[in-house]
């Protein structure tokens, strides 16, 4: 202590904590060590010798130092990758000494402290990030619970219409056999709650599973004459004009009645719920094999930020004074896609909307004409007795010549000794498939006409797969009707 | 046009009576297939076999007048039509087999 500056000594005392450990450095005019002073305790540093330069650190802390200050405080100085110090620059004269503090423990928990504030702040960054992430959800989540609510609510309602008809034409029935036809008025009323349950069922499968479709041919006179009187009430009471137009006389339509009838239900509510005044009109319209329906109405018309957005399940326009589920559009895109048809919608705010499809029809010119099937030569493919009887017995009683076969080779070797007009396979066989059976007939006798027969799939999609060697399809259970409304087709179209 | 004759609707009674003297047999056939579906864990194997036998109960029942046994036996039909890869889907098949056989012993009676 003694060889110190009392300058040092006292700042030393004052200023420097007691406890920490210290080393004084003199140097000589020109920046040479000179002495190590330890004021307390033991610190060797290598890089400090007497007699050598100050390290570099130190030097240019030296050197960055005015030599007329009395005491300057230089913090957290790297001696080398891990040894911090303070440096306390002390002028004595033109002698000036170096107090250097070790503040390596000092610094590193500060460094430890710093990078933990920092990690702090990412996390609650991140919370905060989360919090408006779950914001965002709750208000969805509560949108869509509204609305599945609404759509309950007002689901039940719906089913209130039908279900009050039913009962009262089912009382009415009861007490008198008035002339008022209420088995029709009933019917109707159960087709509109089908509607609706089926609606339902389409909706609970969210449009994911596929429709399943029983083609047959629809006598459109009786569903048309059906929408005018299911809608006719309703329209007639909010002062609407019902305009329901004449079925095209030259178009036989095949499809399955049901889907249609719900698409028709469906896209005729809307619309008589959404007009106000004036009118809702449902036309067919036939051309290029295709029949139109087109339902137009004057109400009040759908933007065109809205028009994709009607055919979301759940999604109604006006949330306020109307009834209503708000479904039955994106289930009625659904069931037109499934029998191959495609909704289109003109519509501008305040001229009212059209709904459009099409769907396939027979043409005028190819109408089926009754055939004679007397002595027609008919190869039945089938495995299954149930099925094969039951056919057997259809085409016998109209006079057809019926050979059967329960399998692929069966059928070959038959086709291979006699002639035949028509080919009826069963699409799924135990030993080979429909398919191959009439590609197999077709290959030895290129004249017969080819029938495929299965009792599960969609019509569309069975002419993507089979259409190149099957005439037509018929979709089983089979009915005696159905049956010879698929033969005399595939007659016709061969003549 | 598509009226059958006397004879022939004679003859479809008779067969009715026919395809309906055969439903014990077929419910056994369904028990059983279904059993194995169970033993073997719902084995593709065994699920395609429960297949077979609902799509051709689908195919004929309708044409004997029996339209909702073939209904149900079309809805399992349907229901095996997509491969079984959930827990949802297993238990709307074992409730479709189970309502089949229930209407096939309804039939019988």
């Amino acid at each position: 202590m003694t060889s110190l500056p009392m300058e040092t000594a006292e700042y030393l005392q004052t200023e420097v904590l007691m406890d920490t450990r210290c080393l004084v450095v003199l140097l000589d005019a020109d920046g040479r060590v000179t002495g190590l002073e330890c004021p307390w305790g033991e610190w060797p540093l290598a890089a400090l010798r007497i007699g050598s330069a100050l390290p570099e650190p130190l030097r240019a802390v030296l050197d960055a130092s005015p030599p007329d200050q009395a005491v300057q405080l230089y913090p957290f100085i790297y001696l080398d990758d891990s040894q911090v110090v303070d440096v306390h620059v002390c002028a004595n004269g033109a002698n000036r000494q170096l107090i250097l503090r070790d503040v390596s423990e000092v610094h590193q928990a500060e460094l430890k402290f710093q990078q933990k504030a920092h990690e702090v702040s990412l996390l609650l960054e991140k919370q905060a990030q989360l919090n408006r992430q779950l914001e965002l959800q709750k208000v969805e989540l509560e949108r869509a619970s509204k609305a599945k609510s609404r759509f309950i609510a007002s689901m039940s309602h719906e089913f209130r219409t039908p279900i009050t008809s039913i009962m009262g034409h089912a009382d009415l029935l009861s007490r008198t056999a008035s002339d008022a036809n209420p088995p029709a008025a009933i019917q109707r009323a159960s087709w509109h709650l089908l509607t609706l349950v089926e609606n339902l069922l389409e909706e609970a499968r969210q449009g994911q599973g596929t429709v399943h479709l029983n083609p047959a041919h629809v006598d459109l006179d009786a569903v048309l004459k059906d929408m005018a009187a299911l809608f006719g009430e309703q329209a007639r009471s909010k002062g609407l004009e019902l305009r329901i137009g004449a079925s095209p006389s030259d178009a036989s339509l095949e499809t399955d009645e049901l889907r249609l009838r719900q698409v028709l239900i469906n896209l005729l509510g809307n619309a008589v719920r959404y007009t106000r005044e004036g009118q809702v009109e449902l036309n067919t319209v036939f051309s290029d094999d295709r029949l139109e329906f087109r339902v137009s109405d004057t109400g009040p018309g759908i933007s065109e930020s809205d028009r994709e957005r009607i055919f979301k399940p759940f999604m109604r326009l006006d949330e306020t004074g109307q009834s209503g589920a708000g479904l039955g559009l994106s289930i009625t895109r659904h069931l037109v896609d499934a029998m191959g048809g495609q909704i289109e919608l003109d519509s501008e705010p305040g001229r009212g909307s059209t709904f459009r499809f099409t769907l396939a029809a027979t043409p005028p010119g190819k109408t089926p004409i009754p055939h004679d099937l007397e002595g027609l030569r008919v190869l039945l493919v089938e495995d299954d007795p149930d099925a094969l009887a039951i056919l057997e017995l259809f085409l016998a009683d109209w006079g057809v010549e019926v050979h059967s076969a329960s399998g692929l080779s069966e059928a070959q070797t038959l086709a291979g000794s006699q002639g035949f007009d028509l080919v009826i396979s069963d699409l799924n066989l135990d030993e080979g498939s429909g398919g191959e059976v009439l590609q197999a007939v077709r290959a030895l006798q290129p004249e017969c006409r080819t029938m495929l027969c299965s009792g599960s799939g969609v019509s569309s999609v069975w002419r993507e797969h089979y259409g190149g060697f099957a005439d037509d399809f018929l979709m089983k259970p089979v009915q005696p009707d159905t049956l010879r409304a698929a033969i005399e087709r595939v007659l016709s179209d061969a003549a | 046009m598509s009226e059958l004759s006397r004879e022939a609707q004679a003859l479809q009674a008779q067969l009715t009576r026919q395809f309906i003297a055969t439903l014990p047999e077929k419910r056994a056939r369904f028990e059983a297939s279904w059993n194995q579906v169970r033993a073997s864990q719902w084995s593709l194997e065994t699920l395609a076999q429960l297949r077979t036998l609902a799509h051709k109960l689908a195919g004929s029942a309708g044409s004997y007048g029996l339209e909702e046994l073939g209904a149900l036996a079309l809805s399992l039909d349907v229901a095996l039509d997509s491969a079984v890869s959930s827990k949802e889907q297993c238990l709307l098949i074992e409730r479709q087999t189970m309502n089949l056989i229930e209407a096939l012993v309804e039939v019988e009676k």
